[in-house]
């Protein structure tokens, strides 16, 4: 499927994984999920996705992760030469101003915080979509597969 | 014919005899003007009397004495006090002698002292003493009253007298005032001066005493150290020792500071710099005082003769500076260890919202889904959202369980004992033994593990956290294999290996693995204080706690290090800890 949106999920919290699962399909079936639990599984499929797959739409990545980071992550997808046009949400429950600045000198292309409310969760994850797979416009990815197939060659 | 001559010579030594005793006499007796005008006075007296009884033949019919030089001398410098008692002394001696002469001899002694007791008057204390001319005039004057009184002698006589007389009343005696007046006056200021010396060298001594400071002066050529006397204190030598050597001073100086004390010498004798120089001395008590050594070379001709300096006592001020040191650094650890906990603390705080944060999104969102599943009928569904919730749950609780641990540990130990490490790996094997047959892990314990002065609980839950770690942290592909060892360190610390073959831990995260919520909430396992309350329990046993990649994907070790011996460390334990966090 040509212009099909890939949303690629970074999250160590099964449940909140899961939850997000559940809202994106409630709200945009359509979207493929790609779901990993620590930054380094997350790293090795974005700085060399399959060849088959579309680059994805939108990256949703979780601050606290096992083995790497999530700032780390973070860092070294903005440092590629590629891969750093990829929009990239920190979706975290920590607002400490540490974690805002590491994430915004970083390349961050938003910080969301994730609410505790259920139905404030809900309507950030509507508007989430809306924004971002919707509003938003962005490079054209097939350029950006050719050139990264090129790169890889 | 000349015997004239020969008895005025001998008169006059009679009064270089006065002058003599006086200026001896005068540093022993009484020191006030008034007391040294009375003896001064009474010693002319009985000079005059002594002239007077030694009275020799001028020329036949005229008998003379010098008693008027003795008057005018014991006015000048006696005063009114000394001049009246001499007059007073000579003139009744005169009285008792009597004879055709008296009156006559009478006036001659009130004129001579008189004129002595004016020309002191009239001379004033700025130009004292006085000067020849003064002198020479003040001796004039007095000798020609005293000559105009011998005109008053019966008829025959007085013209005669008054002939021969002339040369040595107008000629003579003047000049013989003037050698005396000199020869008083100067050692009146002789004897001045040296009071005042003596006086300002006692203020000196006084003063280096206070200031603490003494001098020196080092003379090239003959090796001589003078010193004042409170450096001889300083230098713990009796106040007569001397002459000095260099050396005397060096046998005094620390041996660690001679050779910075000799080098600043060595450029002062070349004429290079001064000196300027600490230093400590060793009393004789063995007690070390810190010294400050300065000084300067004095040169002459173009050559270094001699060096001159102080050595000033500096033991206070270098001790408080010592101290002011040392507490700055005390203060410089403490605020540091205070900025460390701080931040910690603030790290906490934040993981602690953060990390209950999470889960309470976790029960709050699933209980919502649970309704619509629920009412949706749909029983995978509910299941799933019930094992979200409940497993959140268990995650909360772990994390309060594990805090309030945390917080306890400096409350809760107060005894510690000889822990036999090899009870406590066992221990904990047992207590593990169902997570260690699920994982199929291996644990491989090195023989006769040491004992070791501690907690037996708390050293416990340092080896289960570190295996529950290890557990958590397996490589899939491979099976846990978990190896216990321990070494001693050449310091003699025990050192306790806990390696594993997992899947290691990335260098950037290392170095904050054993902070509070380092990892953040794993998958689903441990709650980020595991490693915190290793680092904490190793802490409180004075030891500590670290770890090392054995390289990428191939495991971790993790190195706990026991102070040598069997006293644990100051505070060890103590009651009164303060728990690190309060919840």
């Amino acid at each position: 499927m040509a212009n099909e949106e890939i949303v690629v999920h970074v999250e160590d919290n099964q449940a909140h994984a899961d939850l997000i699962r559940r809202q994106l399909n409630r709200i945009r079936p359509e979207v493929k999920l790609v779901h990993f639990v620590d930054g380094d599984a997350a790293l090795r499929y974005l700085l060399n996705w399959p060849p088959q797959e579309a680059a994805p739409n939108l990256i949703l990545l979780d601050l606290r992760l096992p083995k790497v980071d999530g700032i780390e992550v973070l860092r070294q997808l903005k440092a590629h030469p590629e891969v750093h046009r990829l929009p990239v949400v920190i979706l975290s429950t920590s607002n400490a101003q540490q974690d805002l600045l590491d994430a915004y000198r970083h390349g961050a292309n938003s910080y969301l915080v994730k609410p505790l409310e259920f139905e404030a969760f809900r309507e950030m994850i509507a508007m989430l979509c809306l924004f971002w797979l919707g509003l938003n416009t962005e490079p054209d990815k097939s350029h950006l597969r050719h050139s990264e197939v090129a790169h890889a060659s | 014919m000349y015997a004239w001559l020969i008895e005025i010579i001998h008169n006059l030594a009679m009064l270089l005899s006065l002058v003599l005793l006086y200026s001896l006499l005068r540093q022993w007796l009484p020191r006030t003007m008034r007391q040294g005008n009375v003896l001064f006075g009474v010693l002319c007296g009985g000079v005059g009397i002594l002239c007077m009884a030694t009275a020799f033949v001028y020329q036949p019919g005229v008998v003379l004495d010098s008693r008027t030089v003795v008057m005018a001398i014991s006015g000048l410098f006696g005063g009114g006090t000394g001049g009246l008692i001499a007059m007073a002394i000579a003139g009744g001696y005169r009285w008792v002698v009597a004879g055709p002469g008296l009156w006559v001899g009478l006036a001659t002694i009130l004129a001579a002292g008189t004129i002595g007791i004016l020309g002191r008057r009239l001379i004033s204390r700025a130009n004292w003493p006085p000067t020849p001319w003064q002198l020479w005039a003040t001796g004039l004057i007095a000798h020609l009253l005293a000559f105009i009184c011998l005109g008053f002698l019966p008829e025959p006589m007085h013209m005669q007298v008054l002939g021969n007389m002339a040369v040595p009343f107008l000629g003579i005696y003047p000049l013989v005032v003037v050698v005396f007046g000199t020869i008083m006056g100067k050692g009146e200021v002789w004897a001045f001066s040296l009071s005042r010396l003596t006086h300002a060298e006692w203020l000196f001594n006084e003063a280096q005493k206070l200031t603490r400071f003494g001098s020196w002066e080092y003379r090239l050529n003959s090796d001589r150290l003078t010193a004042t006397p409170y450096l001889h204190e300083l230098l713990s030598l009796p106040a007569d020792t001397s002459p000095l050597s260099l050396q005397d001073f060096f046998n005094r100086l620390h041996q660690g500071d001679w050779d910075a004390v000799r080098l600043a010498f060595d450029a002062a004798i070349d004429g290079k710099s001064e000196i300027d120089v600490q230093g400590r001395l060793v009393k004789d008590d063995g007690r070390l005082l810190w010294v400050r050594v300065v000084g300067k070379p004095i040169v002459e001709k173009g050559k270094v003769t001699q060096l001159v300096g102080n050595l000033i006592d500096i033991t206070r001020r270098k001790t408080s500076e010592l101290e002011l040191r040392a507490n700055e650094e005390q203060l410089q650890t403490l605020t540091e260890e205070l900025t460390a906990k701080n931040d910690e603390l603030e790290r906490f705080t934040y993981s602690v919202s953060h990390d209950l944060k999470a889960p309470l999104l976790t029960i709050g969102s699933y209980s919502e889904l649970l309704h619509e599943d629920f009412a949706a009928n749909d029983q995978g569904l509910v299941a799933e959202d019930l094992g979200h919730i409940r497993a959140a749950v268990d995650k909360m609780r772990q994390l309060i369980d594990d805090l309030l641990d945390l917080s306890k540990i400096g409350q809760t130990i107060s005894e510690s004992t000889p822990v036999d490490l090899n009870q406590v790996v066992i221990e904990t094997q047992l207590l593990l033994a169902g997570d260690l047959r699920r994982s199929g892990a291996s644990i491989v314990t090195a023989p006769d593990l040491p004992t070791v002065w501690g907690n037996a609980l708390r050293l416990r839950q340092v080896m289960q956290n570190l295996l529950q770690n290890a557990l958590k942290f397996g490589d899939p592909d491979r099976l846990l294999r978990i190896d216990i060892g321990w070494s001693l360190e050449p310091g003699g610390s025990l050192l306790i290996t806990v390696s594993d073959n997992g899947c290691g831990i990335a260098p950037e995260v290392l170095p904050r693995i054993f902070d509070l919520f380092a990892h953040g909430p794993g998958q689903g396992a441990g709650s980020g204080v595991g490693l915190a309350l290793v680092r904490r329990i190793m802490e409180m046993h004075g030891g500590e706690v670290w770890a090392e990649p054995a390289g990428p994907n191939t495991g971790s070790t993790f190195f706990l290090r026991f102070p040598p011996g069997p006293t644990p460390p100051a505070g060890f334990f103590s009651e009164g800890a303060q728990p690190e966090y309060t919840l």
